[in-house]
């Protein structure tokens, strides 16, 4: 195991836990960690949060496929920006230029949902986090699959089907597989299949070489704060997608390298999330 | 336990089911009104599995059929002693209680053998298999739940496929009313150290649902990836390389029916060497064919007669596809009870009555949305905690009511507070049969998403596998078929019967079910 072989990357000026840098100039931004709320309806609940003292609106209950929302019981890092537009269950809806779902999400009072924002329930409990508030009247939302059976067109659409895995052909090239990840989360769990990418790239090529590197982000905080995630969490990272790439197979000929930092990516408040990351590079 | 348990066990031994014993008969479709009497298998009896056999149960009569036509057991791994207990893998999956094993039976095999039976072998019928032999305390677990102890290695250090295990906590025992977690010889502290869980037997029956090797299409079956995101490769079939299901066992320890066999045969069976090619070859066959479900209801309702719902009795279950989703996409996990809404000429009201309670269990189990929350693998495969859902979120697979996900989560059966074990009282002599356990996870490790890092527990269940906090508790779904012939419930049997089971989640998620959906929930339930 080579786990412990921490490469030297490109380091933020933070070390770890949280400090304070200029906020972003982008004031439509909203990057904050907060309790969760779960705005009931009488279709599917709506999910918000509130910050500066403002209630944003994150998004809806969606089928596993999807959006994940938050965890009552757990604080919620929330990284979006504010979309111009009424609101959403009472809250200013918030968005994010990273796609969460293939699948459309719903519609408030008919008006398709925004892309929702990025969200990452916080690693540790938090008891405090336990607001639920009554189903509303005034709120319109339809879900693309509400609290029971849903036979609704949109439900019926069956889901994508894997990508096409074509055939590479010499001169081979070095290529590399990116992972994300929720905050302080070892378990990439919907971007795994890129793993798989991997794997079948490597088989297909005979490749000599894996390299995993796992990488610590952190995020810019809208107050100007910054907050890294756990120590250790690009080992973490390593280890268990480690281990799933050797559960896939790979060649015998070729070698898997680990690493991982310690030290936490810089953060911009923009685009934190495509940091917190793992890399599979394979190489000829 | 929804319901308090005061009964004792010499009183629980006598409340056995009195009904007539002896081999099960030959049997052909034609007899099948006829329901047959025995409501025990021996190993190595002479006979033949009937095509189609119908015992009696406390709703009405389950159905066994063998879908490949009648099977000698004679001969037949499946009935035969191959270990050397005397036991069989029919010991512990009887026809007459559904391919599973009830109390009942257990009891009234107690009484019949006094406690002779290979059945009571020290090893795992026993609480622990230093007891005294032939002493019912000895037993009070199988005797009193339905519970075999189950002994793993801990701390354990390679999966099924020998890939590394790196467990992220410690186990200490809290609570031990059996001795055998504290045994010097089979202990956490032992030479060869192993914890002892205590579990039901599952249901060996419609497999082809559960259980990649028997010819199904499950959705785990399908790719590499567990669909739960947790980011981990689902464990493979050694033979084929095929991707497992991880649906079989309640701690989806092995992948499939076949390693499953070699599992049981040395742990349960105590075979000193493996079963052979041909002997699993027979257990795996009969296995992938057998079907079993309610085949007569309470009211009289034949479920193999014209004009009954289609997902009732074990016919359907033989001729409907299997792997489909039945949660949404307009596929009803048991798909539908048209043919039951208009009351017939002359149809007893009594009969009618209990119809019409069956569907409004239905309509209760696959649309009467609760707050599903706090439950690791469930809330956190991307609904969010709470969800607002119905029951078919997770029994979501059509015909079975499995996760079509490799189902384990932990809905609290096992770990406090949820679990409803009797808790210290100096005003009440209640105390619980099971061991209690205190898990500490490491700093470093991704803590159980709604019980941290300290979980006091019965049975860690899928984490003695996977050495993962995050899975402390969790237990792989069981099927919903056949419930009438084979209480109690739960892994851990601590549902004594259908009502205890509505009872455990309606506290649980706090449903404020009322007297007459828990009563529907219960027949509809009752006919499965």
């Amino acid at each position: 195991m080579t786990l412990r072989n921490t490469l030297t990357l490109a380091a933020a000026a933070i070390t770890m836990g949280v400090c304070s840098v200029p906020a972003h100039a982008d004031d439509s931004r909203r990057n904050f960690v907060t309790c969760p709320i779960l705005q009931d309806t009488t279709t599917v609940p709506c999910w918000m949060a509130d910050y500066g003292g403002e209630r944003y609106f994150l998004g809806i209950q969606t089928d596993s496929g999807g959006w994940s929302p938050p965890y009552l019981g757990h604080k919620v890092l929330v990284e979006g920006r504010v979309v111009p537009g009424p609101r959403i269950c009472g809250g200013i809806p918030l968005t994010s230029d990273y796609p969460q779902s293939p699948l459309p999400s719903g519609s408030a009072d008919g008006s398709p949902l925004p892309n929702p924002p990025v969200i990452s329930p916080m690693r540790e409990l938090d008891p405090s986090c336990n607001a639920m508030l009554p189903a509303d009247p005034r709120y319109h939302i339809e879900g693309r699959r509400g609290p029971g059976p849903n036979t609704a067109a949109s439900a019926l659409r069956p889901p994508p089907g894997p990508a096409p895995v074509s055939t590479p052909s010499p001169p081979f090239q070095v290529r590399t597989f990116t992972l994300t990840y929720d905050f302080d989360s070892e378990v990439a769990g919907k971007t795994i299949g890129k793993a798989l990418e991997a794997v079948q790239y490597a088989r297909a090529i005979g490749a000599h070489r894996m390299l995993v590197l796992g990488y610590r982000g952190a995020t810019l905080l809208s107050d100007g704060t910054v907050v890294a995630e756990i120590p250790d969490i690009g080992e973490l990272r390593v280890h268990q997608l480690a281990a799933a790439i050797r559960k896939l197979g790979i060649p015998a000929a070729t070698t898997l390298t680990l690493g991982s930092s310690t030290d936490p990516e810089h953060a911009d408040g923009i685009t934190d999330p495509a940091r917190r990351r793992t890399e599979i590079t394979v190489t000829p | 336990m929804g319901r308090k348990r005061s009964t004792s066990l010499a009183a629980a031994v006598c409340s056995a089911v009195a009904a007539g014993g002896g081999a099960w008969s030959i049997g052909h479709p034609a007899d099948v009104q006829q329901a047959e009497r025995s409501y025990w298998v021996s190993p190595g009896e002479a006979g033949a599995a009937p095509s189609v056999a119908r015992y009696h149960d406390p709703w009405g009569q389950v159905e066994v059929l063998n879908a490949k036509g009648p099977i000698e057991s004679r001969g037949n791994a499946f009935f035969e002693p191959i270990g050397t207990n005397g036991r069989a893998c029919v010991t512990c999956h009887q026809p007459a209680s559904g391919m599973g094993l009830s109390l009942a039976a257990i009891q009234r095999r107690w009484q019949e053998t006094q406690g002779k039976d290979p059945l009571f072998a020290a090893i795992d019928g026993a609480n622990c298999p230093d007891l005294p032999a032939g002493d019912p305390a000895s037993h009070s677990l199988l005797l009193k739940r339905g519970l075999f102890r189950v002994s793993l290695p801990w701390p354990r250090h390679a999966g099924p496929d020998g890939s590394p295990v790196e467990p992220e906590f410690t186990i200490e025992v809290v609570r031990d009313p059996t001795g055998c977690n504290t045994s010097p010889v089979y202990g956490l502290h032992s030479a060869d150290p192993h914890i002892s869980v205590y579990r039901r037997p599952r249901v060996v029956g419609n497999l082809e649902y559960v259980a990649p090797d028997a010819g199904g299409t499950t959705f785990g079956g399908a790719g590499p990836f567990n669909a739960k995101r947790m980011g981990m490769v689902m464990d493979k079939d050694p033979q084929t390389g095929a991707y497992s299901a991880m649906n079989i066992m309640s701690d989806a320890r092995e992948p499939t029916l076949r390693t499953q066999a070699i599992d049981s045969a040395h742990d349960h069976l105590q075979s000193r060497t493996p079963p052979t090619e041909t002997q699993l070859t027979q257990i795996v066959q009969f296995e992938s064919q057998v079907f079993v479900a309610q085949g007569i209801d309470r009211a009289g309702d034949d479920f193999a007669a014209a004009d009954m719902p289609p997902a009732l009795g074990a016919r359907n279950l033989e001729t409907s596809p299997t792997g489909v989703l039945g949660d949404n996409f307009g596929k009803p996990v048991f798909k539908n009870f048209d043919v039951w809404q208009n009351r017939q000429q002359n149809q007893a009201l009594a009969r009618a009555d209990f119809r019409a309670s069956v569907m409004r269990g239905y309509a209760v189990f696959f649309t009467r949305p609760f707050w599903i929350r706090d439950v690791a693998h469930i809330n956190t495969v991307g609904l969010g905690n709470p969800a607002k859902r119905t029951c078919v979120t997770c029994h979501n697979l059509q015909m079975v009511g499995t996760d079509a996900s490799a189902g384990w989560a932990d809905l609290g059966t096992t770990n406090e507070p949820w679990a409803g074990e009797p808790l210290y009282s100096p005003d009440s002599d209640a105390t619980s049969d099971l061991p209690l356990f205190k898990v500490v996870c490491s700093p470093n490790a991704r803590p159980h998403p709604f019980l941290g890092r300290v979980i006091y527990t019965h049975d860690p269940g899928r984490a003695l596998i996977s050495g993962k906090c995050f899975d402390v508790g969790s237990i792989v779904m069981g099927q919903l078929r056949s419930l009438a012939a084979r209480a109690p419930y739960f892994a851990n049997g601590s549902a004594e019967d259908l009502r205890a089971l509505v009872d455990f989640y309606d506290r649980r998620f706090n449903m404020a079910l009322t007297q007459r959906e828990k009563d529907d929930l219960v027949n509809f339930l009752s006919v499965l």
